[in-house]
């Protein structure tokens, strides 16, 4: 039926909210494909540089010449590296670098990404740099203030910087965030001084050549003892994939939000159209035009304005994609190719389009349904049979989304989330429905404000609930990163210490001290530092793979750093147990509460080490409460003096270092090549740095999410206006002016925005609590600031949706001309 | 044209459709002001009065009954009727809805939602409601067009109690007969002229 009556009715009653819904939706779903994509795409690139060869073993000692021999004898290439964290010094400045110092023939797979400058031209390596010469990262050399050309000092070494590194073989993307890379030869290393017996160095053997030879190869190295770490490929692989489904988990669930709201908001819109539409199907039915054909009808005159519309969100997909890659420029590796760009952006614009297709069909199919005279009369009220179609689509988006982006691992994560958005519109609903039972006989006023909303059933329990979802969640936003600077900054506050040196031999301690009196920057107290394996819990030998330690599986793959303290060090907080009470208590340990949790320990679990060759048992005495972000030396594990007596030890300290003191500290260093250096104030500021894109994301989320609970809420008004309009003519006839209406009115908005800000403001609060307790580990700044601030957004929200409502405030005499279309009547 | 209604008086207002009844009566009750003249409510000149004085008049002293019955379809009998007295501030609200309720014979439907009653039963209730504020002026608009004629007797004989009982004056615009043979005085509209039938 092109160009009928049916297309023209279908064009006007698909208005402005369901257009913005659907270009909303599109937006959001198409630049979350975007960004996966290109996510996916740049970790995949990088798949060829990892780890530079098929396998790397590594140790934090220096690796028995034994192991390149029997490579050599298997058949397999090798080739040997260094990787430590070190400081890096350029004039008065001083940054923490990751070195990876490599031997001939590295990288065995893949190549350095280079660039000559800021704005140069890409170039790749199988070579490492020539002796003398380093590559740095660009963000090491912008924050050194140096450029290539320019020398820096690494160690007692001064090396030219021969180029911009924008990936290497063996470092993570990860790692390079807080500590950027700097490679340079093995040859060159020895110049630097920096690696003495003690120190925390990574030594390495990459591995290449065929599988079979490499599995028979790492067979024999997990006889020996002690062990390397042995990391293959295909391992770091799946790491990789896990972690970009964990970066983009979140992204996931928001964009799902979003397209949830936008989509129920289309729904809504389209109940509202059923109005519209009633007559004009009930005339084409009633002329004769069959059921089936007028369903067709339906949907080929919705199928062209919605492609069309969702085509619309494609440059907003794109403008978002264009924040995000400008926010995280250079701390996520992203890869751009323009098809499979184009592919996710006609796939969000298509699915979002069906999507919108089947709802507004479903809903509207309804009209196709029963005799002229019942789809007449699905124009007074809502028709109950459209909430099938709401259903089905909810069931998708939950199978479709939030399955894959949560994933089955998670299941109570799945169905925390599942209920909540099945709980919340039912509280609202019930809750509305007992105020109104409650108030009923006290205020008129009140009781017609919570019964509009009661009997609105299900529009405005959705609408609450949106409103309470996005504050809740956008005050969640704001209180966890207020929680983290809240903390930085009153830790900082503090005068703790804000230089970390570690790495120092016994040996070294005094010389150092000395150099640091006479440099003014006072006298270090040592923490020694003991590198220890675990190896038995209890008694009963640990294994990383076992499922009972999967959250502990880092912790037991690595060695760990065991200290030692005569008493409590401060900002630590006995939870459980005692601390020994003096220095000479054998064989104690006391734990983090993090550790013990994620070992399942207790106080009187017994923990094995295994120390250069030794084993040491201790006994857990005590949990204690750590504040990491104090940026005190703070550790895991402390065991009582005696417990490590007599083995291998480094020893770490902490400055307080005021920037103007930095250069002289930075000259300390150059004579103390060992020592490494961390800037927890640089530290800080690449924290904030992260923290401030993190916080203009979320921010950018929280504003689509509102935009769509402020389109869901505009939708459930539209959705009753044509119930508020009869209502009004009702009451301005029986003599209710114009004050007293737009009271009502407001009074209607101003509850549900209460309800809605209570709810998100308790739910915000919670969920804050939460994230700072229990995953961040921060102590809890007060949060009671987030219930007014949810009543004041809930207002804002409501009378700017008040605002958006159609026609509220039509004169009476017009108001009861509106009641008069039905027919007839005064 | 001119038109008094005394109180207790029972007017008819007849004319063919179109010819103006339904505005006639919008003016009278203060729903749309008239482009000329004015309407006079003992002695006070309606239109002079701000619109929220107007419509706290209205809820004080008029009521309606239309051929379109007009209730809240989520609102159950009971709460149709009890609102207007509810807005009016009346203290015995419930009781009067109960008791009008009662007088049009649908004290046991009190509950029941408008959809679930006939339509001869859902202008019963607007009568009810009418009933209920007790109101000095009662303005009907074609009260009976839709209900047979048992119906149509039950509702005319409910609003001609009204007047008996509470001294109400009623404009009812109508075409029924049997409903203009019981009024006092009839008047017809006439290509925008009113003259006495």
């Amino acid at each position: 039926m092109p160009n009928s009556p049916l297309d023209r009715a279908v064009g006007r009653a698909f208005g402005w909210r369901a257009r913005a819904a659907v270009v909303l939706a599109t937006g959001a779903l198409g630049a979350f494909l975007v960004l996966r994509g290109a996510l996916l795409a740049g970790l995949a690139r990088r798949d060829a540089d990892l780890l530079g060869g098929r396998a790397t073993l590594a140790l934090s000692r220096p690796l028995s010449p034994a192991l390149a021999r029997r490579a050599r004898r298997e058949g397999l290439r090798s080739a040997s590296w260094v990787r430590f964290p070190t400081a890096a010094v350029h004039g008065s400045r001083v940054a923490l670098a990751t070195v990876l110092a490599v031997g001939p023939g590295y990288p065995l797979r893949g190549s350095f990404h280079l660039r000559s400058g800021k704005s140069g031209r890409p170039t790749r390596s199988r070579l490492p740099p020539a002796a003398g010469r380093v590559w740095v990262a660009p963000a090491l050399a912008a924050f050194l203030k140096t450029r290539v050309g320019g020398r820096i000092a690494v160690g007692v070494a001064r090396l030219r910087v021969a180029g911009l590194l924008e990936s290497a073989p063996g470092i993570g993307w990860r790692a390079s965030l807080f500590a950027p890379p700097l490679v340079m030869s093995a040859a060159t290393l020895h110049a630097t001084r920096l690696v003495v017996p003690q120190s925390r160095v990574d030594y390495g053997l990459s591995l290449d050549g065929p599988r079979a030879a490499l599995a028979s190869y790492l067979a024999w190295v997990r006889t020996l003892r002690p062990r390397p770490t042995v990391r293959q490929r295909r391992q770091v692989v799946r790491a990789l994939r896990r972690t970009s489904r964990r970066l983009t988990r979140y992204a996931a669930l928001v964009v799902l939000a979003i397209v949830a709201l936008a989509v129920f908001a289309l729904g809504l819109t389209a109940r509202a159209a059923v109005r519209r539409l009633a007559p004009v199907a009930a005339y084409l039915i009633a002329q004769g035009v069959g059921r089936r054909r007028l369903r067709r009808g339906l949907l080929s005159a919705l199928a062209r304005p919605l492609l069309a519309t969702a085509l619309l969100g494609v440059p907003l997909a794109l403008l978002y994609v264009a924040l995000v890659a400008f926010l995280f420029r250079g701390k996520l590796p992203l890869a751009w190719a323009p098809l499979p760009v184009f592919g996710a952006l006609l796939a969000a614009a298509v699915a979002i389009a069906v999507l919108a297709l089947a709802l507004w069909a479903g809903v509207l199919g309804g009209l196709a349904r029963g005799s002229p005279a019942a789809a007449l009369r699905t124009s007074r009220l809502p028709p109950r049979r459209t909430n099938g179609p709401f259903l089905a689509v909810a069931l998708l988006l939950l199978g479709v989304l939030l399955v894959p982006s949560v994933g089955w691992r998670d299941p109570w994560l799945l169905l925390g989330l599942a209920l909540g958005a099945v709980v919340l519109p039912v509280v609202f609903r019930t809750g509305f429905a007992l105020l109104a039972r409650f108030v009923r006989g006290r205020s008129v006023g009140l009781w017609w404000t919570a019964n509009a909303l009661a009997r609105r059933g299900w529009a405005s329990a959705l609408e609450a609930s949106a409103l309470a979802f996005a504050i809740g969640l956008a005050l969640a936003a704001v209180g966890v990163e207020h929680g983290i600077v809240h903390d930085l900054e009153h830790g900082l506050a503090r005068g703790h210490p804000n230089w970390f040196l570690y790495g120092i031999t016994p040996d070294a301690r005094a010389p150092l001290a000395r150099a640091l009196a006479r440099a003014g920057l006072g006298r270090p107290r040592y923490a020694p530092l003991v590198t220890a394996r675990l190896t038995r819990i209890d008694g009963r030998p640990v294994r990383a793979s076992s499922p009972r330690y999967r959250r502990a599986a880092w912790l037991l793959r690595h060695d760990q750093n065991l200290s030692t303290s005569r008493r409590l060090p401060p900002g630590n907080k006995v939870l459980a147990g005692h601390f020994w009470p003096s220095a000479r208590v054998p064989a104690e340990a006391s734990l983090s509460r993090r550790f013990a949790h994620l070992l399942h320990l207790g106080v009187g679990s017994t923990l094995t080490y295994r120390v250069a060759g030794r084993s040491v048992a201790l006994t857990v005495t005590s949990i204690r409460r750590v504040d990491w972000w104090s940026f005190r030396p703070n550790f895991f594990v402390l065991a009582s003096p005696p417990s490590l007596r007599g083995l291998p030890r480094s020893y770490l300290t902490s400055l307080a270092v005021p920037p103007s003191d930095v250069a002289r500290l930075a000259h300390v260093l150059r004579r103390s090549p060992g020592v490494s250096a961390v800037d927890v104030t640089a530290l800080l500021r690449l924290v904030h740095r992260a923290l401030a894109a993190a916080r203009s994301l979320v921010l950018l989320e929280a504003v689509s999410l509102f935009l769509a609970a402020l389109l869901l809420a505009a939708s459930a008004l539209e959705e009753s206006t044509a119930e508020r309009r009869e209502e009004r003519a009702l009451l301005t006839l029986w003599g209710l002016g114009p004050k007293r209406l737009r009271r009502l009115a407001l009074e209607e908005a101003g509850l549900l925005g209460f309800a809605a800000g209570l709810v998100g403001g308790i739910g915000g609060i919670l969920v804050t609590r939460r994230a700072l307790a229990s995953f961040l580990h921060l102590p809890e700044p007060s949060l009671l600031w987030m219930l007014p601030a949810a009543l004041v957004a809930a207002a804002l929200f409501l009378l700017l949706a008040a605002a958006a409502a159609p026609r509220l405030s039509r004169r009476s005499y017009a108001a009861l001309r509106a009641l008069d279309e039905g027919g007839g009547g005064l | 044209m001119s038109l008094t209604l005394e109180r207790g008086a029972r007017t008819a207002l007849l004319g063919v459709s179109g010819s103006g009844k339904t505005t006639l009566l919008a003016l009278a009750a203060g729903l749309e002001p008239p482009r000329e003249g004015r309407v006079l409510f003992r002695g006070e000149d309606l239109y002079a009065l701000e619109e929220n004085k107007r419509a706290s008049l209205r809820l004080a002293h008029f009521g309606f009954v239309f051929q379109d019955i007009q209730l809240f379809p989520l609102l159950d009998v009971f709460e149709n009727v009890r609102l207007p007295l509810a807005f009016r501030g009346d203290a015995d609200a419930e009781e009067r809805a109960r008791e009008a309720l009662e007088a049009v014979g649908l004290a046991r439907r009190m509950r029941a939602r408008p959809s679930a009653l006939s339509g001869g039963e859902q202008q019963r209730v607007a009568v009810a409601r009418a009933f209920a504020l007790r109101p000095l002026l009662l303005f009907a608009d074609e009260p009976t067009a839709r209900l047979d004629r048992d119906n149509a007797r039950a509702v005319w004989e409910l609003l001609m109690e009204l007047g008996r009982e509470h001294g109400t004056a009623l404009l009812v615009a109508t075409h029924d007969e049997a409903l203009v043979a019981r009024c006092d005085s009839r008047y017809r509209l006439e290509a925008g002229r009113l003259r006495a039938a």
